[in-house]
């Protein structure tokens, strides 16, 4: 096998920058000529999910360290794939580190929502030779005024959280050589903790899905009415009488899920069942603590005065977590 | 496309006949050929290149004449089609590389490398790649012929440095 010994450092170092880089950081202790090879490689992608044991921190200190010893002359890759112990501040240097290296391509995926969504650093949206940019999830997208990506080619922003309602149209427009774009929300995922001037919130004619968790915030008429283009809804809300005379039709609901521990949520699961003509199908989905399950007791319901029209007609499916409750159709028979 | 063909000798003397649009793979035929100094009588000779590889070198370029130069014409062909095509060829590389000894892929690296066959090296740095990554310090030594010159006490300091790379 003496022509192995032939395979000059760059050559294995683009050997190496195929293996995965917890796998490509233990090849420094095979011999003093390999002791730094990892250290040039310049695709560096970190998964927290595959860091399964031992402390969150020696993970952020690997990050850290090959990170930072990194002597690759430009940084091709680099992938931070992300779960609910990273930290915003580790996040940032690690980008700007990146950026500082001349990265052509990063991806950020925060992969949770448990967390509140994350703020890059405002460099990363200057950086001059950055040419695809993917950033998935648990991401907070504010755009500085000064953004400039004079290079990206390729942009994807799949269920971010926009800042604003200008952020989008300032990032697209500072792509002048922008050819691949996506642009991809899910599910709109409005939750109390989150910053949303939810009274800013319009009616959304192409709304697919949303989930609605709030239950710690009355909610009104026009917020609710935002939300009657949707064929799926994820309600955890406290119910308000405003609504009985609202008159307000979720004419394309199909999928109903209504968590039982919120205020009321008896009253509002009677107006969403008269309000969707077209329910398919509707979970009653029960998450609260049961030292509270009082609480959920209807001790004053209003019987509605007919019964829903999708009891009649379209709803085939009912789920409930709790099996000792009568099925609620049947209340109105 | 061109059908013109042109002779490769190897190292050992052996000579093979490739269509010039498959030798465009390797850049320096491809330079080669566009200053003329190609005569088609003669042979080109590849010093560093040995029959045995250089007939896997060829076997590549044949399989590959088509993607990656005519960008244009795919752009044409529907999403599946260039899926069930892409599949194709991955097979094709997957077995392709499966047939042959580590010894032979670290040749195989040399030659494409100094042929400069871009798509060529990578596909065996990868196969390389998968090769080691689940191996242990000491099967990676032995795969790469690596002396291990590290005092024990200095091993132990880099594995510390590198825990989780380690875990």
């Amino acid at each position: 096998m003496d022509r192995i010994s032939q395979i000059s450092d760059d050559l294995l170092i683009r050997i190496l920058s195929h293996v995965p880089i917890k796998h490509v950081g233990a090849t420094s202790c095979l011999s003093k000529r390999w002791q730094h090879l990892w250290s040039f490689v310049s695709n560096l992608e970190y998964d927290d999910s595959s860091h399964t044991d031992g402390d969150y921190t020696s993970f952020t200190q690997f990050v850290y360290r090959s990170l930072l010893s990194n002597k690759a002359t430009v940084l091709e890759s680099l992938y931070l794939t992300l779960g609910p112990k990273c930290q915003a501040v580790d996040i940032g240097i690690w980008i700007e580190k990146a950026v500082a290296h001349r990265v052509h391509s990063l991806t950020v995926n925060i992969y949770t929502f448990e967390i509140e969504p994350i703020s890059l650093p405002s460099s990363l949206y200057r950086c001059g030779t950055l040419e695809t940019l993917l950033l998935a999830n648990g991401i907070h997208l504010d755009i500085p005024c000064s953004v400039c990506l004079p290079s990206l080619k390729i942009l994807y922003l799949l269920n971010v959280v926009y800042a604003d309602n200008g952020s989008l149209a300032r990032l697209i427009s500072a792509c002048p050589k922008l050819e691949y774009l996506v642009v991809k929300q899910d599910k709109l995922h409005i939750v109390d903790d989150v910053l949303y001037d939810y009274h800013r919130i319009e009616y959304m004619p192409k709304l697919e899905t949303a989930c609605l968790d709030m239950t710690s915030h009355g909610v009104d008429y026009k917020f609710l009415g935002a939300f009657t283009c949707a064929s799926r809804l994820y309600l955890s809300l406290p119910f308000s009488e405003v609504l009985y005379s609202s008159g307000m039709v979720f004419h394309r609901l199909v999928d109903l899920q209504v968590t039982t521990c919120a205020q009321g949520w008896w009253d509002l699961l009677t107006h969403m069942l008269q309000a969707s003509p077209k329910l398919d199908i509707l979970r009653l989905n029960d998450v609260h603590d049961p030292v509270l399950s009082s609480k959920e007791t209807p001790d004053c319901w209003k019987r509605p005065s007919s019964v829903p029209e999708c009891l009649l007609s379209s709803l085939e499916d009912f789920h409930k977590e709790e099996p000792k409750k009568e099925k609620i159709c049947l209340l109105y028979w | 496309m061109s059908s013109n063909m042109i002779m490769l000798k190897s190292s050992d003397g052996a000579s093979f006949e490739i269509e010039e649009a498959a030798a465009r793979k390797s850049k320096i035929i491809a330079n080669m050929i566009e200053v003329e100094c190609v005569d088609e009588d003669k042979a080109i000779p590849l010093q560093n290149v040995t029959g045995n590889i250089l007939a896997l070198v060829i076997e590549y370029c044949n399989k590959h004449i088509v993607d990656d130069d005519d960008d244009v014409a795919t752009e044409e062909a529907s999403e599946e089609e260039e899926e069930a095509k892409k599949k194709k060829v991955d097979d094709w590389e997957a077995e392709f590389m499966n047939s042959m000894s580590l010894e032979t892929m670290f040749e195989l690296l040399l030659a494409a490398n100094y042929l400069n066959i871009k798509s060529l090296i990578d596909l065996v740095c990868q196969t390389i790649a998968n090769n080691i990554k689940d191996k242990t310090p000491e099967e990676v030594r032995k795969i790469f012929s690596i002396e291990n010159d590290f005092t024990p006490e200095e091993e132990e300091e880099i594995r510390k440095e590198n825990a989780w790379a380690f875990g």
